[in-house]
């Protein structure tokens, strides 16, 4: 019962809401509105987590392509906004993976746990912290920007990387000491 | 202030947004209109009746003559990958690892052992690369792959040649 009300006031509070619904009966000036406004989210998103400008533009798209194609499957019991970064997390980190599988199938240069150089062509508004954060390890980085940038839960990293609940919860410690351990180096 | 305290300042203070460098609407645009065409197509009306049949011709054409020509670029591509394009790519690569080799045999050379495994590996992942793309034809991330694969290979060759050259020369 709490839930349904708290999904209700969410849908009241949705800004996002009658464009979503004129987006659903195939409005695509709507669904351009729609992507306006949570483009930038979308893409800082999708950046942190695969490090590279031109990649992370790609995944953007195929997000919003997507978002499109499961609009229908969306039914309001959240915030689109929620919806939309959940979509935009499993694209992102399905190709993520998709890549990496290739990488190491054709035996080019891939090591997981390396320290990534830093990106040449990065986003002109990237924050301190961000550069920081390109620095980390692969998956320390997705744990740490999926954690404590984008506010979900262990439970839910562990669901959507497929790991367990204590290795998000590790790995996210190992970003704080990384990052901390930078910062004092200053 | 501890590096604790900095840390959690920083994340407090983060702007989650970031503005990409190219106009990405066009691009989510055009994949749509593609994929709505694709199943519009799928109903099966006869080709020659399809209103866009025509425009869709003439897209692939383009395409074709863009990626030819070398002035298609996947990264800025609003264009979705597709086994004809996989082809093209292939066809392309195929006459410039041509053009290549009749240098080579022009100047008598054979690569050397190491440059012959390197360039052997470098067509085997071309050509699971493309293996993959027939099946998720989709996949930019894979297209990618495979044209710098199909790069690789060509700068491999490249070099080889110069460096035998050089040596002609000495």
């Amino acid at each position: 019962m709490v839930a349904q009300v708290i999904a209700a006031h969410e849908r009241f509070l949705d800004d996002d809401s009658p464009l979503v619904e004129r987006a659903k009966a195939g409005d695509m000036q709507a669904f351009q509105q729609l992507f306006q406004r949570h483009q930038k989210r979308v893409f800082g998103l999708v950046y942190r987590l695969c490090n590279d400008t031109s990649y992370a533009e790609d995944l953007a798209q195929e997000v919003f392509v997507q978002v499109w194609h499961k609009l229908q499957s969306f039914r309001g019991e959240s915030k689109f906004s929620t919806w939309l970064h959940t979509v935009a997390t499993r694209v992102a980190i399905g190709e993520l993976r998709k890549q990496q599988r290739w990488f190491r199938r054709v035996r080019l240069q891939f090591a997981d746990e390396t320290v990534p150089e830093q990106s040449v062509d990065a986003p002109a508004d990237l924050g301190e912290l961000d550069k920081h954060i390109q620095r980390l390890p692969e998956k320390t980085r997705w744990v740490f920007v999926l954690h404590a940038l984008e506010g979900l839960r262990h439970d839910e990293i562990a669901e959507q990387l497929n790991i367990a609940v204590g290795t998000s919860k590790a790995q996210f410690h190992r970003a704080r000491g990384l990052l901390e351990e930078w910062l004092s180096n200053e | 202030m501890s590096n604790q305290q900095q840390l959690d300042d920083l994340i407090a203070e983060h702007n989650s947004e970031l503005t990409p460098r190219r106009d990405l609407w066009r691009g989510v645009e055009a994949a749509i209109a593609h994929a709505e065409q694709r199943k519009a197509d799928s109903k099966q009306v006869p080709v020659h009746r399809q209103p866009g049949a025509w425009a869709i011709a003439a897209g692939v054409v383009l395409a074709v003559t863009m990626i030819t020509t070398n002035i298609w670029s996947p990264v800025n591509t609003e264009v979705p990958a597709t086994a004809q394009l996989v082809d093209v790519l292939n066809t392309h690569q195929q006459q410039q690892r041509e053009q290549l080799l009749v240098s080579y045999q022009q100047s008598s050379y054979e690569p050397s052992a190491t440059a012959e495994a390197e360039l052997t590996k470098l067509r085997d992942a071309g050509d699971a690369l493309s293996k993959a793309l027939q099946e998720d034809p989709q996949n930019q991330a894979l297209l990618e792959m495979l044209r710098w694969v199909h790069e690789q290979e060509l700068m491999l060759l490249q070099s080889e040649l110069k460096s035998e050259t050089r040596w002609q020369q000495l």
